[in-house]
């Protein structure tokens, strides 16, 4: 793992842990934190932060919905510690670790949690794909289908659209000049 | 022999607006080929096969490839283009003097397809990898915005990416549609609403489905298309 995104993520948590002891939680800051991994994950596309960007949005989602989390805070200070000692694969299964215990959090909700989960794989796919990375390579890099991202993107109209060099009416004569 | 290949995204663009009937139609007038590469296969069909969402969606992709229309193209050559386009495409934009993986490889195999079958076009809506081709500035600019950093191109990397692809042309799922519309395929679907209707319906339809056609391009389509006296227009 590159050392900038290392010390990255580790900021990250550690911004992240006292917003988590107050009442209530910062729900768009939570929001904020998930959004500045993405700039890592897109450059460097470490699953490390693309994971902490998915667990950061999953809490986010919670927390917008009020419910509670109790151990997320032990399992980010676990990951943030495996980090710290160089420990990638303890890192790693430690990120996994909090993945799973916000899908457990409650078993009448497991499936929203899922929902969750997928939400949020897809929100920074949608995201990776933003900063130009391909389609593709989001979705392989999220772990989803480029189906479940180009539905998103496209109900997602981008802010900044870039001007194509080949003009459309120039792609269109192309087409049609090969079916004549 | 005539040749015209298709990425994943515009396949999947055709699949989720209900217009993969018209490919045959569309091929026999093309009187060539309609190619994926496996790759794309795999993206296509065999990955959404594992899940329940586009289950459905991926066996009707199925049966166009099964009936003939789209061909899966297989090539000892594909491989070692691919491996090379890829890490060259893979090199070619710098952030923290940090190479980006900005492509992956069913993009680039359709790619190489396209270059070694000298297809007429390859058909691709997804945004990167059509900026690579055929504009990399406008494309080191747009990711220097989002990421707050300043991509850098690597010239040498690009220069060799690029004079392998300069005779690449590219279409989007979009121009393939309105040359289905023009021919009249869509015709049934006309019904008793005029055809800016129809014309509308699909751009839009193609459009939130995530094919990269401007708003701006909708309204000038419909304006010039219902302008003329058939929906049979220009061709």
């Amino acid at each position: 793992m590159e050392e900038r995104v290392k010390r990255d993520i580790i900021t990250v948590i550690d911004n992240l842990l006292p917003l988590l002891r107050r009442t209530p939680v910062d729900a768009e800051r939570l929001k904020e934190l998930s959004n500045h991994t993405i700039h890592n994950a897109s450059i460097y596309q470490d699953s490390g932060s693309v994971k902490i960007a998915i667990v950061i949005y999953a809490l986010y989602k919670l927390k917008l919905r009020g419910k509670d989390c109790p151990k997320i805070a032990d399992h980010l200070k676990n990951i943030r510690a495996m980090l710290k000692q160089g420990r990638h694969e303890e890192f790693h299964r430690a990120t996994n670790t909090a993945i799973q215990y916000l899908s457990n959090i409650d078993k009448k909700i497991r499936l929203y949690i899922d929902e969750v989960i997928k939400s949020a794989q897809i929100q920074k796919g949608y995201k990776i794909f933003d900063h130009g990375i391909s389609i593709a390579q989001a979705a392989s890099l999220l772990g989803i289908s480029q189906w479940e991202l180009r539905s998103y993107v496209g109900s997602n109209i981008p802010r900044d659209l870039i001007p194509d060099r080949v003009s459309f009416s120039e792609r269109l004569e192309n087409a049609r000049r090969m079916f004549q | 022999m005539k040749y015209l290949v298709f990425d994943t995204g515009s396949i999947i663009s055709f699949a989720m607006n209900n217009l993969l009937f018209s490919l045959k139609d569309l091929k026999t007038r093309f009187g060539g080929e309609f190619i994926i590469t496996e790759a794309v296969h795999q993206e296509l069909v065999e990955h959404p096969m594992q899940t329940k969402r586009f289950k459905f969606e991926a066996l009707q992709v199925l049966k166009v490839i099964k009936e003939g229309t789209i061909t899966v193209y297989k090539n000892e050559q594909l491989g070692p283009l691919t491996q090379d386009l890829l890490s060259k495409a893979n090199a070619s934009c710098l952030a923290h003097h940090h190479p980006m993986q900005i492509v992956s490889l069913g993009e680039i195999e359709a790619l190489a397809a396209t270059i070694i079958l000298k297809g007429e076009a390859l058909v691709v809506d997804e945004r990167t990898t059509r900026l690579l081709v055929e504009d990399p500035a406008a494309l080191a600019l747009h990711m220097s915005k989002k990421l707050h950093t300043t991509v850098k191109l690597d010239q040498a990397a690009l220069g060799s990416f690029r004079s392998q692809t300069k005779d690449v042309k590219i279409i989007r799922s979009t121009e393939l549609a309105l040359i289905a519309y023009e021919k009249g395929l869509l015709d049934p679907f006309l019904g008793d609403y005029p055809r800016s209707t129809l014309i509308e319906a699909f751009l839009w339809g193609l459009k939130l489905n995530g094919c990269a056609i401007s708003e701006e391009e909708i309204l000038r389509l419909i304006a010039t298309e219902t302008a003329l006296p058939t929906g049979k227009s220009t061709s």
